[in-house]
């Protein structure tokens, strides 16, 4: 699945939140926005998701105009404050028993997307959902907003207020899904999800520079006001800013390794 | 100063949650900031509950700069709570009407208040946006309007729970100039609840929970030595780093 952003402008009423918008972001590659607070990040969600109507230009699927009801999942901001079931059973199976899916064939999935949540099924399924702990809620908010498994989704700070754990369990879910679906994560936290080949799209003075997660870390480190890096990385990688090959993720181990191949003579 | 005596806590509601905090003692003081940190479900919030007297010990006493205990139904005079998400304890439409809202609740007369409005806003850096709509307000700059809010009180301390979480990082390094320089200048006590390791650097004095039990109070650097005990921690990468480049063990 495609999706195109053709000279997209976004605001309400008279103010234009973002202008020109030309990106393109695709299946198989995690689509990473990010950007300051109030530069147009869940906005830009919002028109994605039809719920914002662009001021001006074109939102293509696969080359068409975006349909009315295009199936999407969006998993909004803290989004296990919107739990509304009794049980976790019944908040996963919620999107099945809407659209009139026979009881007996909802149990296996509701199984399926708890498991590949890291949600045991036999523990929890019959517990109410805010009695979970904070990380637990927020699995359970995903397998429930993702268990339809529609074309596209939307993640936006999926990983807020979530201990280490939790958010390594829930960037591989995350990656994983996004191999067969097209996968929109808004974040503060990029590092998180960045790869060499991810797909960033940097909010900045109104616009979008596209970009991919190697091109983001160099742009970054060549200027700060576009996206400050954690310190530690900054300082060790500033002298490589402009190195004509990949640079390592945000990741201690990485650089290290980055590094030794330097002293090494490999790089 | 902050100070628990062998305080417990369970809920009755088994709904709520499962665990208990169990036997917790510690003593806070106001130099530095104090970080609380542990896995999802540890009893963070709880503790901050207890300090903010919404919870009450089932037993143990919580007695804070040694004059008020939980019993006495005082702790919310000394405790002012900022919360993860400022939307949800922002309530006037300007910024100055929001500040002044506790004042109004408890009567105060209204020189007093434009005053003590005025002077909370400055010490956030928003005294030029008094007038402006609070809708107008970025993430950012709307945790420091609850950071304001809650220095109007002139509380004794203030506990932030999960606040940068939402934050971008500039709007995180903002927050934390804003609030050392609100206990620099006026002496109040902080205690963060933060899962970001980029907070990490900020806090001078370590309280570690996990599945209610205190499993670590000291400081960063001690904390650092005793990572073997605590697996549900992963260190900040910049720790790592350092580790790697040592040739230490990881």
């Amino acid at each position: 699945m495609k999706l195109e952003l053709k000279n997209l402008y976004l605001g309400f009423g008279k103010k234009v939140i973002l202008k020109k918008l030309n990106l393109q972001m695709a299946t198989g590659k995690l689509n990473l926005i990010v950007g300051k607070s109030g530069s147009g990040k869940t906005t830009l969600l919002n028109a994605i998701a039809g719920l914002n109507k662009p001021l001006e230009g074109n939102i293509l699927i696969d080359r068409v105009k975006r349909p009315d009801d295009l199936k999407f999942s969006y998993v909004c901001q803290n989004p296990e404050i919107l739990f509304f079931n009794k049980t976790v059973y019944d908040e996963i199976a919620y999107a099945f028993r809407a659209n009139n899916v026979p009881e007996d064939a909802i149990l296996e999935r509701v199984k399926e997307n708890m498991n590949y949540w890291w949600l045991d099924h036999s523990k929890v399924a019959q517990m109410d959902p805010r009695a979970l702990s904070g990380g637990e809620q927020r699995r359970v908010a995903l397998a429930a907003c993702t268990v339809y498994q529609p074309g596209i989704m939307l993640f936006d700070e999926p990983l807020a207020s979530l201990d280490s754990y939790t958010k390594a369990i829930i960037v591989e879910c995350i990656k994983n899904i996004a191999k067969m679906r097209l996968v929109i994560v808004v974040t503060h936290q990029p590092g998180a999800f960045l790869d060499s080949d991810t797909n960033v799209v940097l909010l900045h003075n109104h616009e979008a520079l596209q970009m991919t997660g190697n091109d983001f870390l160099k742009s970054a480190l060549k200027n700060n006001s576009l996206y400050p890096l954690p310190e530690w990385y900054a300082t060790v990688m500033e002298p490589f800013a402009d190195v004509p090959r990949e640079l390592p993720m945000l990741k201690a181990q990485e650089v290290f390794d980055f590094l030794q191949a330097i002293q090494q003579g490999v790089i | 100063m902050i100070h628990f005596d062998k305080v417990t806590y369970s809920y009755d509601d088994k709904k709520q949650a499962s665990f208990s905090i169990k036997e917790a003692s510690f003593t806070c003081s106001k130099e530095g900031v104090v970080g609380l940190i542990g896995p999802n479900g540890s009893g963070k919030t709880t503790i901050a509950k207890l300090i903010l007297g919404l919870l009450r010990p089932k037993s143990g006493v919580i007695t804070i700069d040694k004059r008020f205990d939980t019993y006495s139904g005082d702790l919310w005079k000394q405790v002012a709570f900022v919360i993860q998400n400022p939307d949800n304890q922002i309530f006037g439409s300007t910024v100055g009407e929001d500040i002044a809202m506790p004042l109004e609740n408890l009567g105060v007369p209204r020189a007093e208040m434009t005053k003590r409005v005025s002077a909370a806003a400055d010490a956030v850096g928003l005294h030029s946006r008094l007038e402006d709509p609070v809708h107008t307000l970025s993430g950012g700059e709307k945790q420091l309007l609850a950071i304001a809010s809650a220095i109007v009180m002139k509380p004794s301390w203030i506990v932030f729970d999960e606040p940068t979480s939402f934050l971008d990082p500039w709007a995180r390094e903002n927050f934390w100039k804003a609030i050392l320089k609100v206990q620099a200048e006026k002496g109040i006590g902080l205690l963060v609840i933060s899962q970001l390791s980029e907070d990490f650097f900020y806090f001078d004095h370590l309280l570690a929970f996990d599945n209610g039990v205190l499993v670590f109070d000291g400081t960063p650097a001690g904390f650092r030595k005793n990572l073997d005990k605590m697996p549900w921690f992963t260190p900040p990468q910049s720790w790592i780093f350092e580790d790697l480049m040592a040739g230490g063990p990881q």
